[in-house]
């Protein structure tokens, strides 16, 4: 499979989670600000 | 297995059923779903069988090209918990809404109910397309494991989903939905897993799709860099679009028991359509290299399930595409009897019968559409992810670009929605009847959203949105805080 294919992939998948892992933290990070 | 299956199925309608007696119960399972259940039953109900077969036959006809898919889902998913799902949730908690069109009449301050009647039309005449569809591949893949016959195939899976989704409303769709969802998962993991090692490991399989066609293994596949490969990609990318703001993904949200739910769900969601696509494609890429040369790429699932796994299997493949199937029946019946009884029935004609006596008609109104549904699958609809395609595009470009607009936009007014679900509606079906062709078989919700923006946020600049409106959505942003 050529490079493209796997960035594409990789963008893919990396996007979706980067921007939940993100979410998640921000609001964890607000939780721990409201204690 | 079989057996098994639907006797979880219908022990969890009845488990559900004390939920179903009144309104909220029957539509919104009481807004009590924990986050596991939502973010299963959102994905479950987001992909029929169009992505066991359809999705695997992709992998098998074109290859990496299909990743686009995957691009566009993993992104829509990840977008409509991180962006719309908080700031949604805390309005329908304010309004008390039950169904999305609920949430429009009270966001746009709709007193004749234009918001209602306009969804009930446009829901009511894509369900049971959709359904249709669903059924058609409930027939065909009874027939085609068990030897059931076409009609008793569709009418088993019909008859099986009318069973659980009366006796159990919501909460019986969402709980079965998660076992459903989590049996289409453990399919689409191991599948790609089997299929690689038959074909001799990453390596000899990449090798042999190289042999078969060196397109197959190219982003933009057969097309190239030109304006048809450009089309064909964002046209799959839009695929996940509708995760953004269609009506029965949205009501998951709505029944969610509170914001913590979303937050929590978010990741089990992103996860499980990760797992889902990836898996679908090269399950699909698998089989090419197993099997070239079938006639109809989606058949290559009960293929490889047939040749590569025990008889025993055979059993549990027809499950996971039933369940796949039943997932997103159940909703869209319960969807559609939704938009009936409350908005209909209960505000747009007034109806001062019980919630008890409308909750009993939502389960009358629930079994008449689905067998609308099925004297129309009756008929063989002979493409049938062609339907399941247009049907999804077609709710999804009503009601996507106008509750984006509600949720982000405070100048959006309610002239500015009624046009923006009307254009996105209308160029969906114009550009699948008339221009499809002629421009590259660009998918129509490209359009449709275009044209769904375009109108909303068009009028809204002629006209004045209500006070009223403005400083609650500014309410409810602060409500919610800053997303990061």
């Amino acid at each position: 499979m050529s490079f493209d294919a796997w960035l594409l992939l990789f963008v893919a998948v990396g996007l979706g989670l980067g921007l939940e892992i993100a979410f998640i933290t921000a609001r964890r990070r607000d939780r721990g600000g409201d204690r | 297995m079989l057996v098994g299956y639907l006797i979880v199925l219908l022990a969890i309608g009845f488990w559900s059923r004390r939920e179903s007696g009144d309104l909220k119960g029957y539509y919104l399972a009481g807004k009590k779903l924990p986050s596991w259940v939502i973010a299963f039953s959102s994905n479950a109900t987001g992909e029929s069988a169009w992505l066991l077969l359809g999705l695997t036959g992709m992998g098998y006809a074109i290859g990496v090209h299909a990743f686009w898919v995957i691009l566009g889902e993993v992104l829509g998913v990840a977008s409509a918990w991180v962006f719309v799902a908080r700031p949604f949730k805390e309005y329908t908690d304010r309004f008390d809404a039950i169904t999305v069109p609920d949430y429009l009449t009270d966001r746009f301050r709709d007193t004749h109910h234009i918001f209602r009647w306009l969804s009930a039309i446009i829901i009511l005449s894509m369900v049971v397309a959709y359904v249709a569809a669903q059924l058609t591949a409930s027939g065909k893949a009874f027939d085609s494991f068990l030897g059931t016959g076409y009609t008793a195939g569709a009418a088993i899976g019909l008859a099986i989903v009318l069973f659980y989704t009366t006796v159990g409303g919501f909460k019986a769709v969402a709980y079965s939905d998660f076992v459903q969802g989590v049996l289409m998962l453990g399919c689409l993991l191991t599948l790609p897993f089997v299929g690689v090692a038959a074909a001799g490991g990453l390596g000899a399989m990449f090798g042999e799709l190289a042999a078969a066609d060196p397109a197959l293994l190219r982003p933009m596949g057969t097309f190239g860099l030109g304006p048809a490969g450009i089309a064909s990609a964002f046209g799959f990318v839009a695929i996940g679009f509708a995760f953004l703001g269609s009506p029965q993904l949205l009501t998951r949200f709505m029944a969610a028991r509170d914001q913590r739910q979303i937050v929590d769900g978010g990741l089990w969601a992103v996860l499980c359509v990760i797992g889902f696509d990836v898996g679908a494609v090269f399950s699909g890429m698998a089989g090419r290299a197993l099997f070239p040369g079938l006639v109809d790429p989606e058949t290559i699932l009960p293929e490889m399930s047939q040749a590569l796994f025990p008889a025993l299997f055979t059993g549990i493949f027809l499950v996971v595409v039933l369940a796949a199937i039943m997932s997103t029946v159940d909703s869209l019946l319960i969807l559609a009897s939704s938009v009936v009884v409350r908005d209909v029935v209960q505000k747009a004609m007034g109806s001062d019968a019980s919630e008890q006596r409308l909750s009993l008609l939502g389960k009358a109104v629930t079994v008449v559409i689905g067998f609308a549904a099925f004297w129309i699958a009756l008929a063989e609809v002979r493409v049938i992810f062609y339907f399941v395609l247009f049907a999804w595009s077609g709710i999804a470009s009503a009601f996507t670009p106008v509750v984006l607009c509600s949720l982000f936009w405070k100048r959006t007014t309610r002239a500015g929605a009624v046009a923006g679900m009307m254009g996105g509606f209308v160029v969906t079906v114009v550009w699948t009847v008339a221009f499809k062709e002629r421009f590259y078989d660009l998918y129509e919700m490209i359009p449709g959203f275009i044209a769904g923006f375009a109108c909303c946020i068009g009028v809204s600049l002629f006209t004045e949105p209500d006070e009223g409106a403005v400083a609650e959505l500014e309410s409810v942003r602060q409500a919610v805080g800053p997303l990061f």
